[in-house]
């Protein structure tokens, strides 16, 4: 194990991918001699030289293309996307391209390769550097999505996106980049498609992923005095959906709430509560709850966009409601 | 010779193809590239079977002049199992990596991009092929245009960009589209050599695209070829507009590319009059064999179509 | 029709007023009083010859970088601080980064973040301005950074295809955030693009505001007499890095900025007014000193007002 931080976790990720694999290349605008805009891929134009660490003009339609056109003839490119906010530009490559050459050629040709973006508000960076757009990519089949909440799981994530034959959307939160954890040494793959518990608990059950799971787990802190004890699962692959895994954590407490940064309306929060809801309905002692960023573009003045990060502040608040909500109804039961 | 025959392959499938469209036993968009034929010909055949190739919505041309069969071509267009894709593509979104096929596509200009990505992994692998990236006049005013010939420029990538100028995007003439009279005229922006050719002369389309192919192979990097040809059929099959002028259609229907050549293959006595005769009548044949089978082949069964959402596993071997 | 003396000096004026904001606006980013700024320093004969002359109902169309249209089109450095202290007195009560502000009523509609987005935008405006009949000109400023993009292709293209009134206004600074212009731009030059969509070029000194100003009201006249859109490439530099947010500084020389800087363009036009004796020593201090006093004031004003309460998150979401 070493202490790195999530951008050195990612770093070392790549390193190991495009050591053990000459086809393993990265591509992105000012990744170069730069570092990429948060010095995550620093150091990799010196150890593997212009021909597998190119930069590029200003033009996403081409690079996503040219991504997506390279790993349909066998290479396997890792496409750097400064802002999940401009990905409106790579869109048609990635969502009519990437994800249906798979299915529009009966199975027959593939496309390995990692799209990695950064999303998420906190730096009053404004409107179109702070979005958090996961619900776009879970919605169209063939891609799978991955938001990795620790250094430790970002490196084993990022190895498995390498690794797989299928288009994966790599949503690294800006937040997070300096935020430092234990790694796991060598090449560990973690895999996709698989949540993971980041604390037991007994009582409610909080969902979330990315950033939002600090949150819960410092709200699960805050509650642990009130004698509330939170069971925190982090969902890290949101498509292919860890359904097992989420129904399970939800039956053991009864009660759940879920977590995101993203805007409420359309959120991926809705497809897990709904999924909640058809399948496990009769464990629930109480409604289940969402805690998400208002419906609204993201405000730069700090204040402003401290509202829009408010679920952060409401996250405990919301379990200690559950928590009463569900009391009452177990009473009105008996 | 093989040319021609080829050629016929093209003309005969496609009609064959318009002719089953009317009776409705070829569901949606499909769209027809009678007149065009010395384009794909004439491209593929100046090109190996190992460089690749990236089209249009306007495919069945390129996929059969690429190798493709066409049995399994006509078993998609009716969607059945047998299809190039098992019935899950269709027209405008056919894939054969086997004969360097990288797609047919519905969305124009979406292939330029995938070419230049070929040609880049061709470079990430240590591979020397060439990729023919086919597009129309309607996709050279798209931005995907732009970014893919300057990126192959930059990178000085193999790649062939092919604009198979038929004269219309859809109802809109080329005219009221761009200020520029030639697609090739963009070239200079990007410090590309262009090249102009008769779209409807196979052979001239043959030497054009042999010598960039050669160019782009010997690390000397991208070039525009503009074959300017025309649309003989409607732009989809069920497509009522009147929107070109019949003189116009007329016109070009005295420059038919197939004509020319076998007008050209007798005088030259190549071509036998009984070869001319038996060209066509060969290739009817084929095309109906491929009926035959695509008519009776089986539907994929309906569980079949949550399979191929992804690939299975990781790293299959390349 | 050339310059007067009048004019030089409001050029210059305006020239010196970008300059002194954009001193101040950097300084007060890299000390942590706002999130992030995108410099303009040393690019500022670009707005102020560009914007000179203009009609209020002329639309600006602008890029994250610089905040020098607006001040050239009147838009207070008040407001423009506000705006990037995020203040409640902000045109937008401080929900937007200052780089997308709109003043229609001057002309100004905002930039994007995402490069050359802005493009299609302002051939919109043009088409709309053609379609109610006006002879009005939209700029679109741009950078080198935008010109391999799809936008600008189809942007171009659609307005030369319609003659629509448009100058392509593209600030060369040779550096596309860390990346530079060889390494991006396929034939190495942006001029040279113009042919291929079949208009004129004009690539010029960026730094020479005189200059700037008479090749776009050429160009501005050929656009309002219906003949369409020309593409100007003006040839300049910044002096700062892309923006002041977590940035490091790119791989570029001391030699490289030095040059650049012994070419800028205020001391330029000062020399000049100088020498003709359009202004004394005297006058241009005072000229500063007025100019020094505003954007303190501004900045000032800015600090002490306060944050609009949580709720003005809510506004504007829909008209």
């Amino acid at each position: 194990m070493t202490v790195m931080t999530y951008a050195e976790a990612l770093n070392e990720a790549q390193r190991i991918a495009m050591n053990d694999d000459p086809n393993v290349f990265a591509i992105g605008q000012d990744i170069g001699s730069y570092g990429g805009y948060y010095g995550v891929t620093a150091g990799l134009l010196d150890t593997f030289g212009k021909a597998r660490v190119m930069d590029t003009p200003i033009s996403e339609i081409a690079i996503t293309g040219a991504s997506v056109g390279a790993a349909l003839v066998g290479a396997r490119p890792i496409l750097e996307v400064g802002f999940v906010d401009f990905v409106g530009t790579c869109w048609d490559q990635i969502f009519n391209q990437a994800a249906k050459f798979s299915y529009m050629s009966g199975g027959r040709a593939r496309v390995p390769m990692v799209i990695r973006m950064a999303c998420g508000a906190g730096l009053a960076y404004g409107v179109h550097h702070s979005q958090s757009l996961e619900a776009w990519f879970t919605h169209i089949p063939g891609l799978k999505v991955v938001m990795p909440s620790t250094a430790d799981d970002a490196k084993g994530l990022l190895l498995s996106a390498i690794d797989d034959d299928n288009p994966v959307i790599f949503l690294e939160h800006k937040f997070l980049y300096a935020e430092k954890g234990d790694v796991a040494d060598g090449a560990q793959r973690i895999p996709i498609g698989r949540a993971a518990v980041a604390r037991q608990g007994r009582d409610v059950t909080i969902i979330a992923w990315s950033r939002a799971v600090h949150w819960a787990l410092a709200a699960a802190e805050e509650l642990a005095g009130e004698r509330i004890d939170c069971h925190v699962l982090d969902l890290r692959t949101l498509a292919p959906l860890d359904e097992a895994a989420v129904l399970r954590a939800v039956e053991k407490t009864g009660r759940v709430v879920v977590c995101h940064e993203a805007c409420l309306t359309g959120g991926f929060g809705a497809e897990v509560i709904a999924r909640v809801t058809e399948k496990v309905f009769d464990s629930l002692e109480a409604p289940p709850v969402r805690i998400a960023a208002p419906d609204i573009p993201v405000p730069s003045s700090r204040p402003l966009e401290n509202e829009y990060l408010r679920p952060e502040r409401r996250l405990a608040d919301a379990v200690r409601n559950l928590v009463a909500v569900s009391h009452r109804t177990a009473r009105q039961r008996k | 010779m093989e040319m021609l025959a080829k050629m016929h392959l093209l003309r005969a499938f496609d009609q064959k193809v318009g002719e089953r469209c009317k009776r409705g036993e070829i569901p949606g968009l499909i769209h027809l590239g009678i007149g065009e034929e010395a384009v794909a010909v004439g491209v593929c055949r100046a090109i190996r079977p190992e460089d690749k190739i990236t089209s249009t919505h306007r495919a069945h041309g390129h996929f059969l002049a690429k190798g493709g069969s066409p049995k399994a071509l006509m078993a998609e267009l009716y969607g059945k199992q047998a299809g190039c894709c098992r019935g899950k593509g269709g027209a405008m979104h056919l894939v054969d990596l086997k004969i360097g096929f990288l797609g047919a596509n519905g969305v124009v200009g979406a292939g330029l991009p995938l070419a230049v990505g070929a040609a880049l992994g061709a470079r990430i692998k240590g591979e020397n092929w060439v990729v023919a990236c086919f597009f129309g006049d309607g996709a050279n005013n798209e931005g995907s245009f732009h970014e893919s010939l300057n990126l192959a420029a930059i990178w000085n990538l193999p790649v062939v960009f092919l604009c198979e100028n038929n004269q219309y995007g859809i109802s809109q003439s080329i005219s009221t589209q761009q200020k520029v009279a030639n697609v090739a005229d963009r070239a200079a922006a990007y410090g590309m050599p262009s090249q102009i050719t008769d779209g409807n002369d196979v052979l001239a389309v043959f030497e054009t695209v042999a010598k960039a192919a050669d160019r782009a192979r010997q690390g000397k990097g991208p070039t525009l070829v503009e074959c300017k040809t025309y649309r003989v059929s409607e732009h989809y099959e069920g497509d009522q507009g009147a929107y070109r002028d019949p003189d116009e259609v007329a016109a070009w229907l005295q420059n038919d590319p197939i004509q020319r050549l076998e007008a050209l293959l007798l005088e030259r006595a190549v071509l036998s009059p009984v070869e001319l005769e038996r060209l066509p009548r060969d290739a009817e044949a084929m095309v109906n064999d491929a009926v035959a089978f695509a008519a009776s082949a089986p539907y994929p069964a309906p569980d079949k179509a949550e399979r191929h959402v992804f690939a299975a596993g990781k790293r299959a071997a390349s | 029709m050339p310059l007067s003396v009048k004019d030089l000096k409001e050029l210059y004026r305006i020239m010196l007023l970008i300059r002194r904001f954009e001193e101040t606006a950097f300084e007060k980013a890299l000390q942590g009083a706002y999130a992030n700024y995108h410099g303009g320093m040393g690019q500022e004969a670009n707005p102020a010859g560009v914007c000179h002359g203009l009609r209020r109902t002329d639309m600006t169309m602008i890029t994250h970088r610089g905040l020098g249209v607006p001040i050239a089109r009147g838009v207070s450095v008040k407001d423009i601080f506000a705006g990037l202290y995020a203040k409640e007195p902000s045109p937008t009560r401080g929900r937007i980064p200052v780089y997308h502000m709109a003043e229609p009523s001057l002309g100004v509609l905002g930039g994007t973040s995402m490069v050359g987005s802005v493009i299609p935008l302002a051939v919109g405006s043009a088409l709309a301005t053609r379609l109610a009949g006006r002879d009005d000109v939209t700029i679109s400023f741009f950078g080198d950074g935008a010109v391999n993009r799809g936008d600008f292709h189809e942007g171009v293209n659609l307005a030369c295809v319609r003659k629509l009134p448009i100058v392509f206004f593209c600030e060369n600074n040779f550096y596309a955030k860390s990346t530079p212009l060889a390494a991006t731009t396929a034939g190495g030059s942006i001029v040279a693009r113009a042919k291929s969509y079949g208009i004129p070029g004009e690539r010029i000194d960026g730094n020479d505001v005189v200059g700037v100003h008479e090749t776009v009201q050429i160009a501005i006249a050929r656009a309002r007499t219906g003949e369409g859109p020309t593409l100007i490439e003006c040839e300049t530099y910044r002096w700062t890095p892309h923006s002041t947010a977590g940035d490091r500084e790119f791989a570029r020389t001391e030699e490289e900025l030095a040059q650049w800087k012994a070419k800028c363009p205020v001391m330029r036009l000062e020399k000049r007014l100088l020498k003709e004796r359009h202004m004394t020593e005297e006058e241009i201090r005072t000229v500063d000193e007025g100019i020094k006093q505003e954007v303190a004031e501004a900045v000032a004003f800015a600090e002490a007002a306060p944050y609009a309460p949580a709720d003005a998150a809510y506004e504007n979401i829909y008209a």
